[in-house]
């Protein structure tokens, strides 16, 4: 699959290109955007096939909406992880009752799933210290310290006040230096 | 070592480790997304036919230089078919010269003998 040739369009443009039939938009949206929405329900769910399922229902909701598209009311990405961030939601609602805690916690010395998968990796411990979170503290760590969005992007992705977005990756960070400072051995840190 | 030395310290490098390896979509979900994208993309919006009169008139157009030649020779047209119409009083009234206005007109009858009169005749 070629690369995406219209790297210099802003992804509104391309939708709106999709939108009047042009299939070239289709292939360069398909291949800017499907990579961000996977990762980023990976990182929510933290299994990969449910991450495929949340990936393409998001992308073909915005297939759908492509034509009736406002420009300039919101960006594309940050219209896409709230649709993300709801299925996401729902799909961990309904999960919990039975999947989540039918998983064990990991123990002490052993490698939970994620890490196992990944080799012993920071961005493995980190996955796993992630999904120990809290959902909407997991949601805001993840788009403020790895998507990089700006807080007020996080605020309107997550239906929230931006304060609260604050107070959220900060317990969330506080939470995950406390699961991370047991394995910084591990790792391969050592006190600085 | 306090949580804000680990927050500043080890979070940002766990952080960036996961920016470096992020979770990558298989292929086929690529595919997927893109089939998706294609079955309920709108069409795309075809330009109406031209007719072949229209179609004629934009090829001279064209041939005369485009819409500003044509522009000019509108102009000139105008221009033109008023001066022929409204003459300014320094000009010669050519109009009246080429019909004779101002002179003697002759009515000539080439068939004197031929009329309606004899058509009724024949019936």
């Amino acid at each position: 699959m070629p690369l995406d040739a219209m790297s210099d369009e802003s992804d509104e443009a391309l939708l709106m290109r999709y939108a009047a039939g042009d299939q070239a938009a289709a292939q360069a949206l398909t291949l800017r955007l499907t990579p961000r929405v996977y990762a980023h329900a990976c990182r929510m769910l933290g299994i990969p096939a449910e991450a495929e399922d949340v990936t393409q229902e998001a992308l073909m909701r915005l297939w759908r909406i492509a034509p009736e598209w406002r420009r300039g009311e919101a960006q594309v990405t940050t219209w896409l992880f709230r649709v993300v961030a709801n299925l996401c939601t729902d799909r961990l609602r309904r999960a919990r009752g039975v999947a989540l805690e039918a998983i064990p916690e990991p123990e002490d010395g052993q490698a939970s799933a994620a890490e196992q998968m990944q080799e012993q990796s920071r961005a493995a411990a980190l996955q796993a210290a992630l999904a120990r979170l809290p959902d909407r503290q997991r949601q805001a760590v993840i788009l403020r310290h790895i998507e990089g969005l700006s807080n007020p992007q996080i605020a309107e992705i997550m239906e929230i006040g931006v304060e609260a977005v604050e107070s959220l990756t900060a317990r969330g960070k506080r939470a995950l230096a406390a699961d991370l400072a047991g394995k910084r051995e591990e790792l391969g840190y050592t006190d600085d | 070592m306090t949580d804000k030395e680990l927050e500043t310290t080890d979070l940002s490098r766990f952080f960036e480790a996961a920016k470096q390896a992020p979770p990558t979509p298989p292929t086929a979900l690529m595919h997927r997304v893109l089939d998706d994208a294609r079955a309920v993309q709108p069409q795309g919006i075809r330009a109406p036919r031209q007719s072949f009169l229209v179609r004629r008139w934009r090829e001279f157009a064209g041939a005369v230089g485009g819409w500003p030649a044509m522009a000019g020779l509108a102009t000139a047209t105008v221009a033109g078919v008023w001066l022929g119409v409204m003459p300014p009083a320094a000009l010669p009234d050519a109009t009246g010269a080429y019909l004779d206005l101002g002179g003697s007109s002759y009515l000539v009858d080439a068939a004197p003998d031929l009329g309606f009169d004899l058509v009724e005749e024949a019936l």
